[in-house]
């Protein structure tokens, strides 16, 4: 694998042993140092479930304090550890191995190199590094497998094959197809006896029985247990043993099968997760989907908690939801008993898990888990726990694990949250910038006139005649109104720009806003000729109306400065689908081709056309763009015939009922 | 003589010298406060017939005042805001202002408010015909006990909720009413929040009522605000036969 150097991570490998914590914080350290992350690696071998007591407990703990230390916690399944380790290392292309000394040194019987020589040979390349336990002599004992229940259908098994085997020696004692076919027909029977009952017992009394009635039945003397040919003896010998290991062969098999099906389940299960949380959309449905996987998984109900700005712990999902309430209601405004809301906190605070079957607060009938993120908890996960069974090593490991998905999953949807925010918030800042370049520039030209006009009225009044009085004052007022609609734009475009623009959405009857905007219109849009039709006085759309008044005035206004005096202008509004589509037609002389594709553009205004030749900060069409963007609708311009240009643009429809 | 007295409460110089110079040519008795405490005091002590009160004081909230002015009387109220900021409207209209004007305005417009305003004022309590049952105003009479509207004596047919609101607008008639008080006086508090309704109900009843409805006499509207009934002159010589 073509790994960088610096994202090797570190590899800790854990077992139950008491030392695995010490090999855990020589690996963090030294990840620490050089900038990497941690993995901390279990090996599940078919032993580590027939352990002394005790053993489980530690398994855990250690697995939580490599959690706890931020490491990232991976299982993987195998007879053989160190083969095992060896293949994770090489698949993830890691180099930095942390061992515990272990002192177990294998039996008389059984001389094992040690793991740590053992990975030395397997993988030459990697960096080993061997943590001195000085612990107590910790021994791995052995429990010869749990005391096997003797169960009469295992009996009647064992029974059936026997005879079975026997009436078949008897036929071929008859027809005498020799000794060897007998004692082979009795190890068939005992090979049969260990792979159906699937017990030691069974196949080792079936083996001495089968040895027993060979020679009882069909070794001369006949029906004594005596043998007179020499070689018996080691036949009998020979055909314990063929039975006694077939039989823990078939055993093994069987185990091998069970751990092979667990892990094509767990396979299976932690797929199915990451490929669903890499659906889900966002935290909500990260934390929904978790809940109902490891609902399927544990079959109890499952929440997650979450904790807002100011601490209080909320109720964020559900599985099953109560009364497979998605309802928001439904589920947050479920009183929270005080234990939980405490246990949660706990959990939040310690990061460590509580409740039932845990050693924080053990006395509560829940228990509380965390999804661990890089920085604390991200979120608390309750599950029932009094009076159900305790989830085995397998389903907590599971469970573990899809915490972590589910907690990468978390991080990942917030990083992504950060990044579009930032870019926002960068595109917003250019934008600003841009605006205010423009606007200092434009506000200075009515201003101009403004003080112009005036000074020139108080200094000169007397010598003004009255006609040129008038003028000048209704220049003073065209400034100041042209000012006003400019601070309106200004106003929308800082309550667009700002980001979270609140929209203020209401039903809106068309005919109410177009008389609205018409008494908002330019004082030389009397110039023209201004009329509107509506297919339907009831015609209502879904809008912020103060800024679709703006989108309004601003293209009645548009088209007033760009079409000469006495041109029609036409508002009109129809039903097209769910929508309802605005139109702003006008017969002036139309957009020149090489305007259209800019028109919307902030800051475009069109070269040479501009009516009065110094106004328009470009600014109108795009507001009017964003603000119907942002309602959900479309906007755009054709032209209109014989010529003249139609700007439209749509809402969303509301349909109404007033049977009531 | 009597025009009417008015009390301007606005913090800002400028704006308070154009609004006292335009009353002044317009013939009305005026007072300026600058303070929301001076414009309590002087409510009180002034008894003027309208209150011209911007929201946003130096010493306190607005709506503070509408709230204390409303705690003894019924006197108009105008409140006065930025544009664009329809909360702030909305909030002193339901705290009991009777209209709103919007800043930057003109002076015919704050003019023409504040004779809606006094007519309201006149008409609170000087109104015979409304004793009797009988709502006028123009050519639109409302017969309160039989539940019958009439328009230059003709009959309409209104439907329940029409009629209902245009109770409402009449027996408020010079305030604007937001839709939130229209919702919850027509619907009662349990439909609250059914916007789209209103807004179709006001279309159909002013169909009715008006004969222009782009040019409503009656049912005037205000985008994103509300409703408001306006007093017509009174047309000499115009008597219905009910």
């Amino acid at each position: 694998m073509g790994k960088m150097e610096e994202d090797r991570e570190v590899l800790a490998c854990i077992s139950a042993a008491p030392s695995s914590a010490k090999v855990l914080r020589a690996a963090m350290s030294m990840a620490g140092a050089m900038g990497r992350g941690c993995v901390a690696l279990l090996v599940e071998t078919p032993e580590i479930q027939r352990q002394e007591s005790g053993s489980e407990e530690r398994l855990q703990e250690n697995m939580r304090m490599a959690q706890e230390m931020g490491a990232r916690l991976r299982m993987v399944y195998g007879d053989d550890t160190a083969s095992q380790i060896a293949e994770y290392a090489r698949e993830s292309g890691i180099r930095q191995i942390f061992v515990g000394k272990s002192n177990h040194r294998g039996s008389l019987w059984n001389p094992r190199e040690d793991l740590a020589s053992q990975l030395a040979r397997l993988l030459p390349e990697a960096q080993i590094y061997i943590i001195p336990d000085d612990q107590p002599r910790y021994r791995k004992r052995r429990v010869p497998g749990r005391p096997e229940k003797i169960s009469r259908a295992g009996l009647g098994r064992m029974a059936a094959v026997f005879l079975a085997a026997t009436l078949l020696g008897d036929l071929f004692y008859k027809t005498g197809l020799g000794d060897s076919n007998i004692i082979m027909v009795y190890i068939l029977g005992v090979l049969v006896t260990a792979i159906w009952t699937g017990g030691w017992f069974y196949s080792a009394v079936a083996s001495l029985l089968g040895v027993l009635s060979f020679n009882f039945l069909f070794t001369t003397p006949r029906f004594t247990l005596h043998a007179y040919d020499a070689g018996y003896p080691v036949t009998f010998l020979i055909m314990l043993t063929v039975g006694i290991v077939t039989s823990s062969l078939a055993m093994k098999l069987k185990r091998q099968a069970r751990i092979s099906a667990q892990k094509a389940y767990r396979m299976e299960v932690l797929l199915e997760t990451s490929q669903g949380l890499q659906k889900a959309e966002d935290e909500e449905e990260i934390l929904h989907y978790t809940a109902q996987q490891l609902n399927k998984l544990l079959d109890r109900e499952i929440t997650f908690y979450g904790r807002d700005r100011d601490g209080r712990i909320r109720l964020l999902e559900g599985f099953p939801g109560e009364g497979a309430g998605k309802g928001q209601e439904g589920v947050e405004g479920r009183a929270m008993p005080e234990w939980r809301e405490a246990a949660v906190r706990w959990v939040y605070e310690n990061n460590r898990y509580a409740g039932y079957g845990t050693k924080a607060l053990p006395d509560i009938p829940d228990m509380f888990l965390a999804v661990r993120g890089q920085k604390g908890v991200l979120a608390v996960v309750g599950m029932e726990a009094k009076g159900l069974p305790v989830p085995d090593s397998f389903e907590k490991n599971l469970l573990l694990t899809i915490l972590e998905e589910c907690g990468l999953a978390i991080r990942k949807e917030r990083l992504a949250q950060e990044k579009q925010r930032a870019e926002v918030k960068a595109r917003q800042e250019s934008l600003r910038a841009n605006l205010l370049r423009s606007i200092s520039h434009d506000l200075r030209t009515p201003l101009t006139g403004i003080l112009g006009n005036a000074g020139m009225l108080l200094e000169n009044e007397e010598l003004l005649g009255r006609e040129k009085r008038g003028e000048l004052y209704l220049d003073i007022y065209d400034d100041a109104m042209w000012l006003t609609n400019l601070v309106e734009n200004l106003l929308s475009v800082t309550r667009i720009e700002n980001g979270n623009m609140e929209l203020h959405m209401e039903a809106e009857l068309l005919e109410e806003v177009f008389g609205e905007a018409r008494r908002h219109l330019d004082r030389r849009a009397g110039e023209h000729e201004i009329s509107w039709a509506l297919e339907d006085d009831l015609l209502m759309a879904k809008m912020d109306v103060r800024l679709i008044i703006q989108v309004l005035v601003n293209m009645v206004n548009n088209a007033v400065k760009y079409t000469p005096p006495g041109s029609h202008i036409c508002l009109s509004a129809r039903r097209a689908g769910g929508k309802i589509a605005v139109e702003i037609a006008d017969d002036g002389p139309g957009i020149p081709e090489e305007d259209k594709a800019h028109l919307f553009e902030m800051f475009y205004t069109s070269g040479g056309r501009q009516a009065d030749g110094r106004r328009g900060m470009g600014l109108g069409l795009a507001l009017c763009r964003a603000i119907v963007t942002a309602h959900g609708g479309e906007i755009g311009m054709r032209d209109n015939l014989p010529h003249g240009s139609i700007f439209f643009f749509t809402l969303e429809a509301v349909e109404v009922n007033t049977d009531g | 003589m009597d025009k009417g007295k008015i009390l301007v409460v606005e913090d800002d110089r400028a704006v308070g010298n154009l609004i006292m110079t335009a009353l002044q040519t317009g013939e009305y008795e005026c007072r300026l406060a600058g303070t929301g405490g001076e414009a309590i005091l002087e409510a009180a002590a002034y008894n003027p017939d309208v209150i011209i009160l911007d929201l946003g004081l130096p010493d306190m909230d607005g709506i503070q005042v509408i709230d204390k002015v409303r705690g003894w009387s019924e006197m108009p109220i105008v409140i006065v805001s930025a544009r664009g900021d329809d909360t702030d409207k909305v909030a002193g209209l339901d705290a009991g202002a009777d209209d709103y004007l919007t800043k930057p305005f003109s002076v015919e417009e704050l003019l023409a408010r504040i004779r809606v305003a006094l007519r309201r004022r006149r008409s609170e309590s000087t109104d015979p015909m409304e004793q009797a049952g009988v709502y006028r105003n123009g050519d639109m009479a409302i017969h309160y006990l039989s539940g019958r509207v009439f328009l230059k004596g003709q009959e309409i047919h209104l439907t329940p909720m029409e009629y209902r609101l245009l109770c409402l607008l009449a027996q408020n008639t010079g305030r604007v009413l937001t839709h939130n008080y229209l919702l919850r006086e027509a619907w009662g508090d349990s439909q609250a929040g059914d916007t789209p309704a209103l807004r179709v109900y006001m279309a159909t009843l002013r169909k009715k009522i008006e004969r222009v409805p782009s040019q409503p006499k009656y049912i005037q509207t205000h985008v994103g605000i509300g409703y408001r009934m306006i007093r017509q002159e009174v047309s000499p010589g115009a008597s219905e036969r009910t």
